[in-house]
């Protein structure tokens, strides 16, 4: 089959989880291991915005008081459980109001933005995203962030399931750890949407665009 | 495993998910695929311990519609790279063709379910997406799926994130479940993603955790 370009009328970025208790170090400087990442997430921004896609932003956001804080259990996170309003909860990286919270400066928001305030991995679940995406006509995704093990498997995963088309951006995304990345662009995306290049789906997209004109 | 380590029966269900004679039968649909058998018997396994300790059993089962219309539409690299025209064949694509009705959408024999078991019918991968498994499970107080079945990377997976978003503990049936890519890719995902989501557990260390917590009551 023929790969079918990408309407920008059509498509949205999301940016996941780029925040600063991810990304930056204390001082607040990018980390020299998401470097190319952001650079990457950068130019994506620059090339949508020109184009008039919408960009949204999902955002973990947790209550100071961890009423919200997530509860499952797994192999990796016993130790970061706390005793918060009755019950054993996880603490997350970052809670609503800290400077970690916030996206980044290099990828900072802009008004007419969409903020798409999260409490688990799934930036669809409990979030007005679907509507969002749905009301004006999106039919697809492009996603860059991270973790991509984490958030943004989980959101592909629901995106898929929400019958969206769904393209990795696989520049712009990272894992704890590289291995992990190649199994996901591998093994796990190329099942539920593709996986593309930053400067392959910005070509896509223009190539949507010149599409749409005639 | 921390000999600490308890499932309280009375919260915990089992979930078998897509253990379809469409997957794991031949293509006449009357016997268990030779390569399947130790699948098979890590599920029968576990489904005997869950009856016997009285636990919920959940078969999440794929369900699509003869004509199509609920098929998944979206736009996949593996359509893509698939030889166009596509080979003679009507089945729907990324997968055996599991139709309402057919002896594909079948539960295997060796775990059939039996009056009493919830059957969830699954029209995505997650066994979450637009059914009614998360409220059949709060509604008993289920706090803890044990999840077994195929494959791995997909609707296991994607049930898996699913449940955590949602608040259920997890743990995955180490040797009960497996992938259509094979082993390899199964237990990339177990060992090195799956822990961060989950317990991963044997089947045999999942049934004495449930006896432990079996006692306390």
């Amino acid at each position: 089959m023929a790969e079918p370009a990408l309407d920008p009328r059509r498509t949205a970025l999301l940016l996941f989880d780029m925040l600063k208790v991810y990304a930056c170090d204390a001082d607040g400087r990018v980390r020299p291991e998401a470097e190319s990442q952001v650079a990457a997430c950068r130019r994506m921004l620059d090339a949508v915005r020109a184009l008039s896609v919408p960009v949204f932003y999902a955002i973990a956001d947790h209550r100071p008081d961890g009423a919200d804080w997530a509860v499952a259990r797994t192999d990796t996170n016993a130790d970061r459980f706390v005793d918060v309003a009755a019950a054993r909860r996880l603490k997350p990286a970052a809670v609503r109001g800290s400077t970690g919270a916030d996206v980044i400066d290099e990828l900072a928001p802009r008004e007419g933005d969409y903020l798409i305030r999260k409490h688990r991995w799934s930036a669809f679940l409990g979030t007005h995203l679907q509507l969002s995406l749905r009301t004006p006509g999106i039919d697809t995704i492009c996603i860059a962030g991270g973790s991509t093990d984490v958030g943004v498997a989980a959101t592909a995963y629901a995106a898929r399931d929400h019958d969206f088309n769904v393209v990795v951006l696989r520049d712009g995304c990272r894992a704890s750890r590289p291995e992990v990345d190649a199994f996901f662009m591998e093994h796990v995306f190329p099942r539920l949407g593709r996986v593309r290049t930053v400067d392959e789906t910005i070509a896509l997209l223009r190539a949507g665009h010149t599409g749409s004109r005639q | 495993m921390p000999v600490s380590e308890s499932l309280d029966p009375r919260r915990t269900a089992l979930v078998f998910f897509d253990m379809l004679k469409g997957y794991h039968y031949d293509r006449a649909g009357r016997a268990l695929l030779p390569e399947d058998r130790p699948l098979a018997d890590a599920c029968v396994h576990i489904l005997n311990a869950a009856r016997s300790l009285g636990l919920p059993v959940v078969y999440a089962a794929a369900d699509h519609r003869a004509d199509h219309r609920d098929a998944s539409p979206v736009i996949t690299d593996l359509e893509l790279r698939r030889p166009d025209p596509p080979p003679a064949s009507n089945a729907p694509a990324g997968g055996p063709g599991v139709v309402h009705g057919s002896v594909n959408a079948e539960v295997i024999d060796e775990i059939k379910p039996q009056p009493g078991d919830y059957e969830i019918r699954k029209h995505r991968w997650s066994a979450f997406h637009q059914t009614e498994l998360e409220l059949s499970l709060r509604s008993r107080g289920v706090d803890t799926i044990l999840l077994a079945g195929g494959s791995t990377e997909v609707g296991v997976a994607s049930t898996a994130y699913a449940a955590r978003d949602l608040d259920f503990n997890v743990v995955i049936l180490r040797d009960a479940v497996s992938s259509g890519r094979g082993p390899t890719v199964s237990d990339f995902y177990v060992d090195q993603i799956f822990p961060q989501v989950a317990r991963v557990r044997t089947v045999d260390e999942a049934i004495a955790m449930l006896h432990a917590g079996g006692q306390h009551g």
